[in-house]
This record gives structure tokens, sequence and C-alpha cells, in this order.
């Protein structure tokens, strides 16, 4: 179990023992939602909604764990916190910030502000903040939240607005879609074919030309 | 010549071993075949390349297949070869030497591809029935269907694709036609260049003429 988070008041339902999990796209009511976050598991102990505009988004299941690293290091490096800090605990900061954590084998924990910019996963859910009762707003992303964090899911679904600006790809366009134009003949840049020998490495042999080959190779220089 | 040098220089994925006859009838195919791996960004290395080494042929054939990528094995030539009425074995033997060290090498050896031809279709299925599935190609001894078979096998893992094999065919049409004008200019004639003796100096020929193609223009 974790220690206690400095600053943080401990939700009284921490203290009680294991219960069953509610997942909060079972039931959005507030109560539910507090039971979700306060459901007895060593992460969510000490995450209690009593740092304001906080939710917990708990899914079972293997999750984009990619792209959870690079939040978590995203956010280390925007806190200067030096490697190896135990990021559970940084969890509980009254963040204005996007941020996942994972706990445990096959649990994924989102922790994010509401009113914000949506989950990647879940980029067309509707947030409404359980406490406030505030509907979504979009505010500007965090300094730390950088564009190249969007994820790859959450950018196709924008219509490849940020997809352009990855590696590889120059839109969302699918890969299918891509392969095969109008006229049957493939476009997709993995099967371009070479109209000329500009550009190419031919290889020369490694023979020695003998008396008739040094005059042949003289009279092409000529 | 150094083989330790070749391999520094050409990676081991772009040295394509031609296991294929040495005659005159083959001649035209074995050209065609080298012009076309070079055209594509590939080497040829034959058994005919002179090493300069003491050792045994066969030793010289297993270091060269041990060097190569990519085997090329034409199994065409299956008939009995006058004067002796015997089949020559030299085509499937050094197949399988290839396959073995494909079967049985290291991780490098067993990245090794290669392609099987044959004359006519279903040949090798009398000829050679253990190499069922592998599917030949045909090229019916036409130096241009062997320039598709060959193109067709170096592109599957390019990208991009070499240039395509009417193109490579007319490349090669074109220094057939400038082949007379160089032996003039080093006062020989085209009948120098016949013998399989010429054939590496053909071959370095054949190199240097396509080299300015691949050049940009100033």
């Amino acid at each position: 179990m974790l220690d206690p988070v400095p600053g943080i008041s401990l939700c009284p339902a921490c203290l009680e023992s294991q219960r069953d999990r509610v997942g909060l796209h079972q039931d959005r009511s507030h109560e539910s939602r507090r039971r979700a976050l306060l459901e007895c598991d060593n992460a969510t102990r000490h995450i209690t909604p009593a740092a304001g505009n906080l939710t917990l988004l708990y899914r079972r299941g293997p999750g984009p764990t990619h792209t959870l690293r690079r939040y978590l290091e995203a956010y280390r490096r925007f806190r200067s916190l030096p490697i190896g800090t135990s990021l559970a605990q940084e969890c509980v900061s009254p963040c204005d910030s996007f941020f996942e954590f994972r706990f445990g084998e096959h649990e994924i924990f989102a922790l994010r502000p509401l009113h914000d910019f949506g989950c990647p996963d879940h980029p067309t859910r509707v947030e409404i903040c359980d406490y406030c009762g505030v509907s979504a707003r979009r505010r500007p992303p965090p300094p730390w939240y950088v564009s190249a964090m969007v994820s790859k899911r959450r950018a196709g679904l924008n219509g490849g607005s940020a997809a352009k600006h990855r590696r590889g790809r120059s839109s969302g366009v699918p890969r299918a879609k891509m392969s095969a134009s109008k006229n049957g003949i493939s476009t997709d840049p993995s099967t371009r074919t070479r109209t000329s020998l500009v550009g190419m490495t031919i290889y020369q042999p490694d023979l020695q030309p003998s008396a008739l080959g040094r005059k042949l190779l003289d009279a092409l220089e000529r | 010549m150094a083989v330790g040098s070749r391999k520094r220089a050409i990676p081991y994925d772009r040295q394509v071993f031609l296991n294929c006859p040495f005659d005159d009838a083959y001649s035209p195919l074995l050209r065609a075949a080298v012009f076309t791996l070079h055209a594509c960004g590939f080497t040829a290395r034959i058994a005919l390349e002179n090493t300069g080494s003491e050792s045994a042929r066969l030793d010289r054939l297993v270091q060269i297949i041990g060097e190569c990528g990519l085997g090329i094995h034409d199994l065409s030539r299956a008939h009995l070869t006058s004067p002796t009425d015997l089949p020559r074995f030299n085509m499937p033997f050094e197949c399988g030497v290839f396959y073995g060290a494909r079967r049985f090498g290291t991780t490098a050896q067993r990245r090794k591809r290669f392609l099987l031809l044959d004359k006519d279709p279903y040949q090798s299925q009398k000829t050679i029935s253990d190499a069922a599935g592998l599917d030949p190609r045909v090229h019916g001894n036409d130096p241009e269907k062997l320039i598709a078979c060959v193109r067709d096998f170096l592109a599957q893992k390019l990208d991009p694709k070499p240039i395509g094999p009417s193109r490579i065919a007319a490349l090669s049409r074109d220094f057939e036609r400038a082949l007379p004008a160089i032996t003039a200019r080093a006062d020989l004639t085209l009948a120098d260049l016949e013998p399989l003796t010429a054939f590496n100096d053909w071959y370095l020929l054949a190199t240097r003429w396509l080299q300015p193609q691949a050049t940009p223009p100033a």
C-alpha cells in the first residue's frame, strides 16, 4: 500500500474494506463515481475528489501502455521530477492536466481534468464534472502536453489534423484507401517503382580485367 | 580477387549467386541476367569470376554461396550433352548447396532467398520433383522473359521497386548497340567478346556502362 500524499486528505471511504469495483461506464451518478474513485485499490486509495477537478477513469484490460509511458515521462519532465519518482503519488496533484497511470498488471487508470480536451481513447465523449456540474469546456492544453502525444486513434478520428505532423503518412487516410486509386494503379509510396536508374547504386564487380578488358574500358572512357 | 574486400563493399543482401550453364547457347541469357541484376542495384556472383584463389573449385563456389543473400538457379539444362551423352549435374548440385546453407546455416544464411528458373513449364516436375512447390519461373530461352523473371524476383523486397523489365530490356539493347562502337575504338571486334573467356571483360564493361545512367545530371 502506498503512503498517503502530504496535502491531500484521504477520503473516509478509503479506510473501508475492499469493495466491489464499479466501472464509471456502468453508472455515472455522483455516488457511483465516488465509490469508483474510492474503490479499494492500492493505487486509488489516495486519489480523492478533494483535489478538485479530477476524475478517475477506470478501465479493465490491457491499455495503451506506449502512450501511457509517454504521458508519464512528459509529466515527470514537466514537474522536473527525478527519474524513478513514484508517479503514483504525483497523480494526486490538483492538476489541470491530463495523465494516466497504470497500477498493477492489467488495470489502467486515467486521471484527467474535467472540462478538458477529452480522453484520447474516447474523443467523442462529453465530459461533465460530476462534482461541480460544469459541462465540457475546452481549455488550452497544459504546457507539458505536446501535440505528438495525441494518440494515433484520436488523431485519426479528428480528421487527421494532428496526423499530418506525425512521421510517416501525411494524413489519416486509411492505408487501404491510399494504396488503391481509381484506375487501380497503386499510389502507395511503399509500392512505387523507379522510372530510371538515376540515384541507384550500380555495384561494380570485383574482377580484374584482362588486357582485352582494359582496352575496352579505356575505349569506353574515351 | 580479394573476396574479403568485396564482402565489405557490397552488402550481403545485394549479392546474387547466379547458378546457370556456361555455354555459348546460354550466353545471351547469362548476359541478360547479369545486366538485370546490376540494373536493379545488385551484383552477380558467378563461378566464372576469377577469384585468384588456388583453392578447389567447389570451395570457391561454397565461399561465393556463403557471401550471397540471394540465388538464381537455372535448372533448364537437364538434357544430355555431347560428346559424352551424359547430363551435367552442376546446377542442381549448387542449388542443393545453396538450399542447404539456407536450411542449416547461421541466421544470416537463413535469410537467403532464391529463384528457380526453367525453360518450359512443368519441366522441373519431371527432372527434380523434390523441388515441388518452389514454383520455378519459366523463361523459354528468351532473354526478355528472363529479364522479367529476375527483375520481379529482385523487386519483391525492394522499396522503391527497380525499373520495369521492359526498361531494363531497352537499356540492354542500348548497350548492345553501343558495343560495336566501343570495340571499334579499342581496335577489337564483337567476335572478341564472344568466347566465354571474355565474359568477365563483358561483365566489367556492362557495369561500367551502366554507371553513368545512374548518375544524376550535373
